[in-house]
This record gives structure tokens, sequence and C-alpha cells, in this order.
């Protein structure tokens, strides 16, 4: 008997082998298609990772390409300095009228289409009237441009009102060619090999969709000189731990998230690894924040919205949920790197002790001895709105155990993005967490009011406060484009944060940007997302090139 | 007259989560060249496991000791696949059911051409997949198919091809066994193994098999295994009756019918005579445990002629004229069990 | 009873049950993500949508199909479906069809083969275990398939990433191609990409399959024609892969039509570990942006394929067992 089983047992074995020689032979493959992919030539070619999901090369209806091309293919008048003031880009210089009403950019000369046709300032002013017109997105203009006029090199806006963001605004917006764009109709839809044109430092050699690639080539012509980076490559990955694999492998140089945090789980790993060094920049966004609800009660009462603010352990947050890369905020809600920055205002501080007798001064008392507080007879057990990221879940955890510590009963609602938006715009919820980016905290009046102001609407937006005050401030900031008028406005906008607390920032962030051994010169920028970015084109270089 | 089949001492067991099971206990049967043996006993006797121990396919019984010796080697000691050589080419099988012996999903010829191809090029998975499983395969196999089915008397009353081409379950009982029959003798085998082959036929089937059965005996060993006294009758020079687990008398045919030695050789003729041979009735008494045997011999519970030493000493195999049996009526006095 | 149906009628009711099981699919697809929370429009367009005045928004809706009344849409996209026109995509920006070729092409890609290695692995192992049932062959089988089957795929991606992708380099760090190659090379090269999503959904495949094949044959090892067979000569494996197995096929079969449409959505995670443009992403995202055209287009292609492989998984039994015929 034993024999049988000796020798049935034979094919098994081969069957084995087979698969081992398979996997064998399939592992050796890689060898075969590797053999080319030396780099050929002197070329210097910067590999950059995204996780972003992109869709289409037309930069109106892909988000993420439209910001991708804002750094490569495509310029904007000015841009925003590292400096946080406005730089000089394709408009050479600019003039506020004393109203606020006139803006006058003047357009470099010999400047040209990726196409060879010149750009001109007839190209800008199509441009704003195109993106006023046609682009969903910047509908705001047809609120407050009445015209735009040519004047030899300068383009002229004259506004229907004063406007004094419109610097700040027009940041984001970049220039089409006229003779592309004049009979488009819907950009949105337009798919015409030539939408890629732009005038930008790189031009769009291939995007392939499948291998999830980029192929950016520098633009010889390029008005402000040929960028260092002969050739841009962009690695679309769909999950974080594959682009850090690749960054540790070399097969990507760095990595590119606008106004997203580098995972800090993965630092650790980076450093070890030896060839990945990191820069640093104070985010200018807040990625973790708490709204109030002003239609409800009690966070309608200012004391109650201070009592939380003690509640909260703000180092906690900074050391557990963000690694130590955090610090504590204040009660203005902008970082310490926004401009005009108010650094009178006080931290925010972990004092439980003033937390509960603010909310017994309240009337909130925990009578009954169940650990939670009641108002009126009424348990007070809030709704926290919570978008189901994993930051945000552990962070609303923290937040609904500090306030559980005082007697404020916490219910977390933990929804998708969308539900979130829905929820939040039906001021469904008592508080909500949310993040301010850094684009976000500039928008508006600056200072983050485009998150508070309850005139605003936004996916992203509270529009929870409507305090005259507020608004005028927010309203007065609009209509002045004079820098000293600014500044004491963009103050007084986070005394008023401080004052009425429409939100909180749990903390602030250094945010770091791995870069592969070798690159040198990166300019840090606190906007577009670290290392990656339009001014790091003309000085990063690379060791041995 | 030469032998062609010897089995000694088999011993067979089951291990069963119940206990041992002796399935098979110190077996001795011989069947010589050309002959027919009739082997008997009710279900349960062991007679399966005997007919399938000599296929080596009493999985998962084992063989614990004894030998089977066919054509002069024996089987017991051969590998699995020297094993393999001798299946359907040495031994074939006729199996019992025939509705459930083919397999449904292949058709009548591509399962008669299996049995050719094993015959000519052995039982290898390639050589019996790769090659000619179209069913109506070549020209020779076709008329070697023919001959067999003329033989079976088959060859005029069936289209061949239609038949090739056709899946069992198409078919009637009695031309299936037929197929069954065909298949054993494509692969000119030297000895046929019938299990119980009338047994789920109906009358007009089983009287055609019967003629059949009574041809190739003439020209072949066989061991056919029934309870079908006429089958038997017909067809066989010796027989062989069973129980739990031995043969408990062996001898010529009509020696063993006319005048049978064994109580329970009697007991179950009588039986057997009543019922027309049709359905296997009821001896009286308890069908054995053949995990906890009895002391002595198996059968002197049941036994109306009983002795003390019945239920004390297994009787040993004596020859009594031309017959062999294993019972203490006749006993000689020595033992060697 | 459908065994004396004829044949071309047996067809017909069942062209006829299917095309009634695709309008109802086409229907609940119309209702289900209309009855889910969010505004499409809102979603579509973004955060600065809301600049936009009502007029522009009713335009939008106007353009996407989202106004009027509920059976007036429902009719209108009825419709279109017909026409073959599935819409457009908010999320991708282009036609439904066209966003969903693309991603269909790259799970079908990775999908058919593993199905087929994954059914093919199972048969073979599940069939072996199964001969040698309680020998060291069969418990090391069973171990190593229980243990796959027990593990969280999107773990084991990750794993095997790690090792084969980063500490041995062996293999690329997901993605479909390296996206400079063509002809024989790029063959290739999407080759060498798919080893490791390939090889782990065929052995989660296998795994689930390999019991269903093994406790299929133990239930036909006593069956008489095994016994046949083997008595007429045929070798241990000639019995078990051409008579036992094939006998045993049936209940393969079944879960393969059944795990089919999970297998063609149900890929997420290994698609966003292997950052593979598959269906998974796709209807994930577009479930987040409330992609109501490419969630209708993802179902029904899925439903089609449902029934597709149902219909192949029919004729399949046909083959496998005679006596349906």
């Amino acid at each position: 008997m034993s024999k049988r089983v000796s020798v049935g047992r034979r094919l098994p074995t081969l069957i084995i082998g087979l698969i081992l020689a398979i996997l064998l032979a399939a592992s050796v493959l890689p060898l075969a298609g590797c053999g080319g992919s030396e780099e050929s030539g002197e070329d210097v070619v910067l590999k950059v990772g995204s996780t972003k999901s992109y869709k289409t090369t037309n930069k109106f209806s892909d988000y993420w390409y439209g910001i991708l091309s804002g750094m490569t293919t495509h310029d904007s008048l000015i841009k925003l300095g590292t400096d946080m003031k406005p730089v000089p880009w394709l408009a050479t210089a600019w003039e506020v009228s004393a109203d606020s009403q006139q803006f006058t950019f003047t357009i470099a000369e010999d400047v040209k289409w990726h196409d060879g046709t010149p750009l001109t300032p007839e190209d800008v002013r199509f441009s704003i009237e195109y993106h006023r017109d046609k682009v969903a997105n910047s509908a705001w203009m047809k609120d407050v441009i009445d015209n735009v006029q040519v004047d030899g090199q300068d383009v002229i806006l004259n506004l229907k009102k004063p406007y004094g963001n419109l610097l700040t605004e027009f940041m984001t917006y970049q220039p089409i060619p006229k003779h592309i764009w004049e009979n488009v109709d819907d950009p949105n839809t337009y798919d015409g090999e030539d939408r890629i044109v732009g005038s930008g430092p790189y031009k769009l050699e291939s995007w392939d969709e499948t291998a999830g690639k980029f192929t950016f080539v520098a633009n010889e012509d390029y008005f402000q000189g040929k960028p260092n980076v002969d050739k841009l490559v962009v690695e679309v990955f769909k999950n974080m731990d594959a682009l850090v694999m690749a960054l540790s492998t070399g097969d990507i140089d760095t990595w590119w998230d606008y106004s997203g945090e580098f995972p800090y789980t993965h630092v650790p790993a980076l450093i070890k690894s030896g060839d990945i060094e990191f820069a640093s920049a104070t985010f200018l966004g807040v990625p973790a924040a708490l709204g109030f609800n002003f239609d409800r009660s009690p966070t309608d009462q200012l004391a109650f919205r201070q009592a939380v603010a003690k509640a909260i352990n703000y180092t906690e947050i900074a050391s557990l949920v963000f690694y130590s890369y955090g610090t504590v905020p204040t009660y203005g809600f902008v970082p310490s790197t926004h401009p005009n920055f108010n650094d009178s205002i006080p931290s925010l501080e972990y004092d439980t002790a003033a937390a509960a007798s603010l909310l017994d001064s309240l009337g909130m008392t925990d009578s009954d001895s169940n650990g939670t507080r009641e108002s009126g007879g009424q348990e007070i057990v809030l709704d926290l709105l919570v978008q189901n990221t994993a930051t945000n879940i552990r962070c609303s955890e923290l937040v609904k155990q500090y306030l559980e510590a005082v007697g404020i009963g916490i219910h977390i609602v933990s929804v998708d993005s969308s539900t979130w938006v829905a929820k939040k715009d039906a001021m469904e919820y008592d508080m909500v967490f949310f993040r301010a980016t850094p684009w976000g905290t500039l928008m508006h009046a600056g200072e983050g009011s485009g998150y508070f102001d309850s005139r605003r609407t936004g996916q992203g937006v509270l529009h929870n406060l409507s305090i005259q005050e507020y608004l005028d401030a927010c309203d007065a900031r609009l209509n002045t484009g004079n820098a000293d008028e600014q500044r004491v406005l963009d103050l007084q906008l986070q005394d008023l944060h401080e004052e009425y607390l429409p939100g909180l920032a749990l903390v602030w962030i250094e945010s770091v940007y791995p870069y592969r051994e070798g690159w040198n010169g990166w300019v840090i920028d606190h906007i577009y997302g670290g290392v990656v970015n339009s001014f790091s084109w003309s000085t990063v270089t690379k060791a041995g090139n | 007259m030469k032998e062609l089949l010897k089995v000694t001492g088999l011993n067979v067991v089951f291990d069963t989560p119940a206990g041992r099971v002796h399935a098979n206990r110190g077996i001795n049967l011989m069947v010589n060249e050309n002959e027919t043996l009739g082997l008997m006993g009710e279900s349960g006797c062991g007679k399966t496991v005997l007919f399938l121990s000599l296929l080596r396919l009493q999985q998962p019984g084992r063989i614990v000791s004894g030998s089977i010796v066919f054509d002069g080697r024996d089987l017991t000691k051969l590998t699995t696949s020297e094993m393999q050589q001798v299946r359907g080419r040495q031994i074939a099988l006729v199996p019992q059911d025939h509705s459930t012996a083919l397999n449904p999903a292949f058709t009548v010829g591509q399962q008669l051409n299996e049995a050719l191809l094993v015959r000519d090029n052995g039982g290898g998975l390639w050589k019996t997949s790769l090659i000619g499983c179209s069913g109506r395969g070549s020209q020779a196999f076709q008329e070697e198919v023919k001959a067999v089915l003329g033989e079976l008397a088959l060859g005029d009353l069936v289209d061949t091809g239609r038949l090739l081409g056709r899946y069992p379950h198409q078919l009637s009982g009695g031309i299936r066994q037929r197929v069954l029959i065909a298949m054993a003798l494509l692969g000119h085998p030297r000895m046929l193994i019938a299990d119980e082959p009338t047994t789920a036929l109906d009358r007009a089937s089983r009287v055609q098999t019967l003629e059949v059965l009574n041809r190739l005996c003439e020209r072949m060993t066989m061991l056919i295994i029934s309870h079908d006294l006429d089958a038997i009758r017909t067809t066989c020079e010796r027989v062989a009756v069973m129980y739990g687990g031995r043969i408990i008398e062996t001898g010529p045919m009509l020696s063993v019918f006319r005048n049978p030695r064994h109580p329970y050789t009697r007991l179950f003729l009588s039986c057997q005579k009543f019922s027309r041979g049709d359905v296997l009735p009821e001896v009286t008494g308890d069908v054995l445990n053949l995990i906890d045997f009895p002391l002595g011999c198996s059968f002197h519970p049941r036994c109306p002629r009983a002795m003390p030493v019945c239920s004390e000493l297994e009787p040993a195999e004596v020859h009594v004229d031309d017959t062999m049996v294993a019972c203490h009526l006749y006993a000689t006095g020595e033992t060697t069990c | 009873m459908e065994r004396h149906q004829h044949p071309a009628a047996a067809v017909a009711s069942k062209a006829v049950r299917y095309l009634i099981v695709l309008f109802v699919i086409i229907s609940l697809n119309f209702l289900l993500p209309r009855l889910m929370p969010g505004d499409p429009v809102m979603n579509v367009l973004g955060e600065e949508a809301y600049y936009g005045s009502p007029e522009v928004l009713e335009e939008l809706k106007a353009e996407w199909g989202l106004d009027g009344p509920l059976y007036v849409q429902y009719f209108r996209y009825l419709g279109n479906y017909l026409k073959g026109d599935w819409g457009h995509s908010f999320l991708c920006m282009r036609p439904v069809s066209e966003a969903i070729g693309l991603h269909l092409r790259w799970t079908l890609a990775l999908v058919l083969p593993a199905i087929i290695l994954g059914a093919l692995l199972a048969a073979i192992a599940g069939a072996l275990a199964a001969w040698y049932r309680k020998s060291k062959l069969d418990i090391g089988f069973s171990a190593t398939f229980l243990s796959f089957y027990s593990m969280p795929h999107y773990w084991l991606a990750m794993v095997l990433l790690f090792v084969f992708g980063f500490l041995l380099g062996w293999f690329p760090l997901g993605k479909v191609t390296s996206g400079d190659t063509t002809g024989l090379a790029y063959v290739v090269d999407v080759g060498w990409h798919m080893v490791l999503p390939l090889g782990l959904l065929t052995v989660s495949k296998a795994a689930y399959d390999f019991l269903v094949v093994r406790n299929s044959v133990i239930s036909i090892y006593g069956e008489d024609y095994v016994l046949m067979a083997q008595a007429k000569g045929l070798s241990q494996m000639a019995v078990l892969f051409k008579h036992a197995v094939r006998n045993a096929l049936a209940p393969l079969v079944t879960v393969t039509a059944i795990q089919f449409g999970a297998i063609l959505s149900g890929t997420l995670m290994i698609e966003i570990v292997f950052s593979w443009p598959g269906m998974g992403t796709m209807i994930y995202e577009a479930i987040g942006a409330r992609d109501y055209p490419v969630l209708q287009g993802a179902f029904f292609i899925i439903a089609v394929c449902m029934l597709v492989a149902n219909f192949i998984a029919d004729m399949v039994y046909v083959w496998l067992d005679p006596r349906t015929r």
C-alpha cells in the first residue's frame, strides 16, 4: 500500500515544481524588461510621485491636472512669493487704484505660447473674459469685473465694485491662448489636442492614463529662461505606501500634493533608508479644526464655545495625532506664517477647571451625577460631524474624550465627504470637524474668513458667522487694495476670531517634504505643496549633472 | 489444468472509527485456467472486498497478510504501476450496477475507446486524454468494437456508430450492461470478474446476459459473484461459498448444489430455491458483525446444528470428498487454526 | 422541466428572463443613486460652483439631465440607455461608455486570467487533496489555502508589494505599465506589472474554490464509475483528472459565475495597492462624487457581465453533464 502513495505523489511534486519554474521564469522577466531603462544622455530628469486622481489633460475639467498645469505648462500673471507677498510673473508690474476698482497689469514682452505664437495682452484680456463668461468656478468675476481693456502692454481691469482680494485671486488664474480657445464654447468638454498649450516652463509631452504617468519637457524658449530640470515625470500612484516604497527605491525623486500633508508615519522609515532628505515649512492651512453651529443651542453661546476651547488638550493632539509635528494654535485661527499674522492673540490653553467654571456659569451642571451636564433638564449631548478619514476620526475621538471629561456628551457622526458637505450645508450638526487648505485661508477676505463668513457658500466652508461686525470687516478688507489698510483689517479679523470663536484651530503643523539626496536648491512653497513648485524649476539642481 | 489464480491466507482489514473490520479472514481460493468459479454469499460476507482485493482496489481496506498469485506473480507485491498493467489487461471487472458504473460525462464510444487505449498505450493521463477522446476512434477501433458487440449479440440489435455517440443515460439497462462487458473484453483480459451480472436487470436482459456469459465462459477464465443460483448453475464449474469473511465451502458446482455440506450452504441454497434467485432472502438470525467476532465458528450463533465446540474453536478447512469445508461437523480431530 | 422543451424555446425563455433582469437593473440603477444623499450638481462642479448664480446651476442641471420631475428623468434615461448613450461622466469628464471601457479593460485583463488560473489551480490542488485525503499533501494544501483564504487581501497585497516589489525589487511597485514601451516590449511590460496582482487574485480565488473542489471530489470519490475507471487500468492521475474531476466541476462553475460579479467590482483594495486603473477604484471614486452616470453604467455593465457569466456557466453545465441536455 505504501507504494501506491509514493508513486501517486510524483505528480503533485511535478506540479509544484512547474509552479516554481513559472515563478522563477517570471522573476527573470523584469531583468529582460529593465535592460534598456538606463537614463540616456545628460538630461536632468525629475520624477515626482503623486497620489491624486487625474482623469484628463483638460485643465478646466480636471481639478488636479488644473493645479499641476498651473505649475508646469501655464503661467499666472502674478504668484504668491515665499514671503507671502505677490511676485511678478507674466505681469512684470501691476498697479491698484486708490479706490481698488481698477487693476492694471503690465504683461511681459517676448513671451511665447508653446506653439510659437506670441503671448499678447490681448490673450490676457481674452482669458479673463473667457474665465468670467465660460468657466463655472470663475463665475464670481461676473459680479466683480465690469470690463477689461488693453493699452499697449497693459491690461486694465475695471471693476463694478472695489475688490481688494483680486490680486490673490488672480494668482490661481492662468491665461490661455486666444487663438485656440476663442471658438470653444464649453471648456470642460473641449478635447482638442491643443488644449494643453500654455506658456509655462514645461510642455506636456505625454499623458498615459493607464500607466498613470505625465511626461513634461522643458520649454527651451521660456521667457524666464529654460528651467534646470529637462524632463519632469509625474508618476501617479493610488496609495501612499507604494509611493513611499518608490521613493525609497529611487523610482521617484520626490512627492507632490497640493495642500496635502506627507504622512508622518512614513518619515522614520525614510530617514532610516538614508537616501531621503526632508525640507519642511509651516503648513499655511489648518489641518484639523472644530466649527460651531450658531443656529443651535448651546453652541450659539460664546461662553460655551470658550469652555470647549479650554477643554481640549492641544499638546496631546499635536503629539498623538500629528506625531509631534504639531504646535498649539492661537485663538486667531490662521498660523504664524500668514501675512499680517496677529501675534498679540494668546495661545489656546488646556484648562479644564476654567472650562468647568464657564459651564457652571451657564447653569450647565451635572445634577444627576452621571458624568454629563444638563441644561434646562436636558442632558447635553452634541452631534460632532466628521468626515471619515483616519486623521479626522483619531482626532475627533480625542476631542470626544476631552469634552466628556468636562461633562459635555459627544455623539460622533462619521460620514463620507459628500454627505459631510450636505449635512454641513443643512446645518445639521452642533460641532463640525473641518480642515482649511492654505489657499482656503487666503480666500475671501483672508485669514480664514472664507470659512466663517455666513454669506459664503462652498464645499469646505462653514458659513456660520453672521455677526455684522465681522461681515463689515470682511467687506472692508475686500474693498481695499491698500496694503496698510489691509494689514489693519487682517489683524482685526483675527481678533474677531478670538472674540466670537466661530471655529477653533486644533493644531498647526510643520509640513515635511521628502526628496532624494543629491537634489539641491529647492524653493519651499507654502501654497503649492513643498519642494515641487514653479520657483524650484529655475533653482533646483541635481548633483553630478 | 493450470492454476491461474491462487489466493492463500488473504486477510483484509478496514480501520474504522468503530474499530477494526475483518472483511476477509484467511481466504484460500483457487481458479484454474478457463474455469468459471461462482462465488456466493449474503451481503456483507466479504465477497466484494475479496474481488476488489484481487484488483488491489479494496481501499481504504488493507491487505495485512496472504498472497494473491496470478499467473505466477504475487499481486500483493506489485508496485502501483505494475498493478495498473494487471487491471483491465489481465483481470477485468464487470461491475454490478450498470447504471452508475459508466461515467455520465463521456459517450459510450469515448469510454470503450479508453479501454482500448489503456490496452495499447497504458493508462497514463496524457495517453488516455490527449488522443482518442473523440469517441468514434479509428477504423480499427470501430471494427474491434463491432466484433465485440457482435459477440455480445448487440451487433444486430443496435447501430454501432450511433451507440458509440450515445451517453450512458440514453441507453437501456441491458445495453449498458453489455457495454460494460464489452469494455472489459476490449482489454483482452485473461480473467473476468463479473459482480452480480444479472441482479440489476429485467428478465429479458437477464436471459440475454446469461447467454452471453455462457458463451464467454467457454473461452476464458471467469469469477462470477452472484446469489442468482440460475446464473451460477448455467455458467460455473466450481463454486465457493463465503460467510463472515471466510470461504466456508468450495467444490464442484454440482457437488455443492446437490449435496451442500456446510449448514450455512444448505440454508443458503434452500432459501435461494424458494425465491428463485431474485432477491437475497434472509437467513434467520442477525447478519454477522465483522468487528466483534464470536469466538469459534462465526456462523455458530445462527447455525441449526451448532455444537459446543463451535463456539470455542474456529473450524479448519477439511476435504470432504471433492469439496473443501470449514465446519466442525466434518472435523477429523486435528485442527489447523 | 426544461429538458422536455424545444431547444429554441429554452433559449427564448432564457433570453426573456435575462431581458427582464436587465430592465429591472436599469430601473433600479436609475432610482438608487437618486435616493442617496448629496447633490450631484455641487459634486460635479466642486466648491467653486457656489460662486455661480441659481440660473447657472439650473442650466447645468438641464445639461446633465438632472432637471424636471423624476419620471421625466426616468424616461429620458431609459431612452438614452437604449440608444447606447450612457451619459457623460461628471468625474471623468468624458462619455461614460469611454470611461468604463478603459477601466473595464484593465479589470478584465486582471480578472479573467485570475478566474481561469484560480479555477485551474483550485481544481488541481483540490482534486489532489481530495484524492490523497488526510495525507500530508492534503493537510499542506488545505492549510495553505485556508490561511490564504483567511488573510485580508489588501494586507496580503501590501506584503507582496513590499517583499517582491520593494525588498527584492523583482516586480514594479504597482501600475499597469511603465508607460514608455510599445509592441512586444509593451506586452512583456504589462505582463511583468501583472504578476503580483494576478498572482494574488488567482490565489485568493483558488483559496475559496479549493475547498469547493475538494469537497466535491470527495463526494465523487466513492462513485462506481471512479472505481470502474481504476479497474480499467487507468493511472491514478487519469482516474482523478479525467473521470473524477470532470464530474466534480459543476459546483466550481457555479461558484465562479457567482464570484464573477463580485470580483469585477470588488478588487478595489487590490487596485488601490497596485495602482491598477480598474473598475473598483472608478466605482469608489464615483460613489464619493455621486457620479450617477458612471455608477449606473458600471452597475449595468457588471450586471451584463454577470448575465454573460451565468449564461456561460449554463453552457458549461451542459457540456459537463450531458444528462442535462
